[in-house]
């Protein structure tokens, strides 16, 4: 943690980033007895509301000093190049799963298996999903955080200068598209299912900016929370009921059908309930010495190591939660098999980021060593994926 | 809104794989494809549940909407005589409905869990007004090894909350492949299926034991290769026409 403050980023981000990257893990292996614990049970949003608004801080922090010293083409190119690095990725991931589960159906002689997590299309009609895979049409189940996030990077260069001088405009506009979106169902198609993306980027840009604003507050040392004495108790007796209700799964099947948005819980569309709950959620953060209770636990700094390297971790715990939907079916796993195996791939993903941090500090050494300490500490940046 | 469409492939490759003919060429059945297209007396019908809507739809010569949920996906638009369920579907309605408009429209991909399923439910119900919502469903689930409890609640869930929009529901049930290690996980979900269509009153076609007939040695009606995508929706066509029509 000490080492995350001289390298000037905020600790609590990454801290939170790695405790939400290993909800999202959980999250994405259903119903395995751990689930019970993460945030989605315990409120409207869940750790993929915190962890944009969590990209969006740290994309601030990243590219606010860049685009303050370099001006806004480079800044452009440099969060183009980040988009890029993100859709390789991604496209990295999706080959991984589908490989994994053709060759599971293979081995095992099933083709029920070519279904899993919609990679149907893959296999059945090729041509036409691998065209869909590269131009983001064609998005696996429990894949598709990343499309959404590189649609948010090339969105950047024309967010982050409005959050840094305009950030009321900006505010308005994201609102009112996020709203659009909602109201009249205004999506991204997929293809060539008939569908539409699961993270709808016209919605989830609104949580984005309002994290790019209160980066831009954050590196500018200003308040990022209004003071209002009221602020915090409300916040968590809204936490509180939506904790209570949530538990009903009522909400989940809004009366007046036509007031999905307005009323229900629809992840793509990112509806007010939600959105207010993470925010809710990110005042009392804020407020209250969570991070450090957490820090506290976490003493060997695991959950902040693994939010420094967030892409690699992410794209790993990607991977690695379809590798374990698989073997928990082959295996018919019981819970205590279950277990094992999930915590198996939390100690793999932090396995990897212990090996990447090495990576790095003997980079960082022979760097500093070459070419001086500025060149150092922007090796160490860069190399740690931030946003 | 944005994502749905006239729809939709089954998944035959995946569902069927002894079907080794285009899907097109089981939409007009060569006369040795349609005597494979037969079934014991009980899994002729859907299970217990009535359709309402559908009968007051057809009596009264309405538009008939149907959407369907979990049916596949499809690469371009459903030409009239390919094998997609959708394109199927319609055709096969329409024949027995002689000049009564019917629209059948695709929602989602095949492989939704039921919870992926909902929210694309819940949204498009406003919007298409559908008379019937036809859901294939279990596969995704039983992958994903969801509580098979909670997917029961969810689909009797659903139910309640369609039928208070006036919408019909009948829910299809995962296909059955011979020879599988893991047929018991399957199974699980096929047994919630039902569960949850007795607890709810809703019809359920049961294609896992249909398909299960057809694969099995024993029986009676095994045949190889296995009746594809077009029998099954033909009978399942059928199914549904005969429930809305006798009330039974």
């Amino acid at each position: 943690m000490a080492e995350a403050a001289t390298t000037g980023r905020e600790w609590r981000i990454d801290l939170f980033r790695g405790l939400a990257l290993a909800m999202i893990f959980i999250n994405h292996i259903p119903d395995n007895p751990l689930s019970r614990f993460t945030s989605a049970n315990f409120g409207f949003s869940d750790a993929a509301e915190g962890f944009v608004l969590m990209a969006g801080l740290a994309a601030a922090m990243a590219y606010l000093p860049r685009l303050e010293r370099n001006g806004m083409v480079r800044t452009t190119g440099r969060a183009w190049r980040r988009a890029f690095d993100l859709y390789v990725a991604h496209l990295l991931v999706v080959l991984l799963v589908s490989a994994m589960v053709g060759w599971v159906a293979l081995a095992w002689d099933d083709p029920r298996f070519l279904a899993w997590i919609n990679l149907g299309p893959v296999f059945d009609e090729t041509a036409a999903a691998l065209f869909g895979v590269v131009t983001l049409g064609h998005q696996p189940g429990f894949v598709n955080i990343l499309p959404m996030y590189v649609c948010l990077l090339l969105l950047l260069p024309l967010m982050l200068p409005l959050a840094a001088s305009r950030p009321g405009l900006l505010l308005a506009v994201s609102g009112a598209v996020w709203a659009g979106a909602g109201l009249f169902g205004i999506n991204l198609p997929h293809y060539p299912n008939e569908d539409e993306w699961f993270f709808n980027p016209l919605s989830w840009q609104f949580l984005f900016a309002i994290g790019l604003v209160a980066g831009v507050r954050i590196m500018r040392g200003q308040p990022v929370v209004p003071g209002w004495r009221w602020l915090l108790p409300a916040c968590l007796a809204f936490l509180a009921i939506a904790a209570f209700s949530v538990q009903d799964g009522l909400l989940a099947w809004p009366e007046i059908p036509e007031l999905w948005f307005l009323i229900g819980l629809d992840k793509t569309y990112l509806p007010p309930l939600r959105l207010l709950h993470v925010l809710a959620l990110a005042v009392v953060l804020a407020r209250l010495p969570v991070a450090e209770a957490i820090a506290w636990l976490d003493r060997s700094g695991v959950l902040n190591l693994m939010g420094r390297y967030s892409l690699p971790v992410f794209c790993a715990g990607s991977v690695l939660a379809i590798a374990v939907q698989i073997a928990r079916f082959l295996l018919d796993a019981g819970a205590g098999t279950e277990v094992m195996l999930v915590l198996g791939g939390l100690a793999l993903q932090i396995g990897l980021a212990r090996m990447l941090e090495w990576l790095d500090r003997d980079r960082r050494t022979a760097g500093a060593a070459a070419r001086g300490p500025v060149v150092a500490a922007d090796g160490g940046r860069a190399a740690s994926g931030s946003a | 809104m944005v994502g749905l469409a006239l729809a939709v492939a089954s998944h035959p490759a995946a569902a069927q794989p002894s079907e080794a003919a285009p899907a097109g060429r089981d939409a007009a059945p060569a006369p040795a494809a349609a005597s494979r297209c037969r079934l014991p007396a009980g899994l002729h019908d859907l299970s217990e549940g009535d359709l309402p809507r559908t009968r007051e739809v057809l009596r009264l010569g309405h538009p008939f909407v149907v959407v369907l949920v979990g049916m596949g996906s499809s690469a371009g638009p459903a030409s009239e005589d390919d094998g997609r369920f959708g394109a199927l579907l319609a055709r096969a309605l329409e024949r027995r409905l002689a000049g009564q408009p019917v629209r059948v429209v695709g929602l989602g991909p095949e492989a939704l869990t039921v919870k992926e399923a909902v929210g694309r439910l819940r949204r498009a119900v406003p919007d298409l007004e559908p008379t019937l919502v036809i859901w294939r469903t279990g596969t995704a689930d039983a992958l994903a090894m969801t509580d098979p409890d909670r997917f029961a609640h969810t689909l009797r869930r659903a139910a309640a909350w369609l039928a208070a929009q006036s919408v019909d529901l009948v829910l299809v049930d995962l296909p059955y492949h011979a020879g599988s290690a893991q047929e018991d996980n399957f199974l699980r979900y096929v047994e919630a299926l039902d569960t949850a269509g007795r607890g709810g009153s809703i019809p359920v076609f049961r294609r896992y034991a249909i398909t299960r007939a057809w694969a099995t040695g024993a029986s009676p009606f095994a045949t190889q290769p296995t009746p594809g995508e077009g029998c099954l929706t033909r009978l399942l066509a059928e199914a549904i026409l005969r429930r809305a029509g006798d009330g039974s």
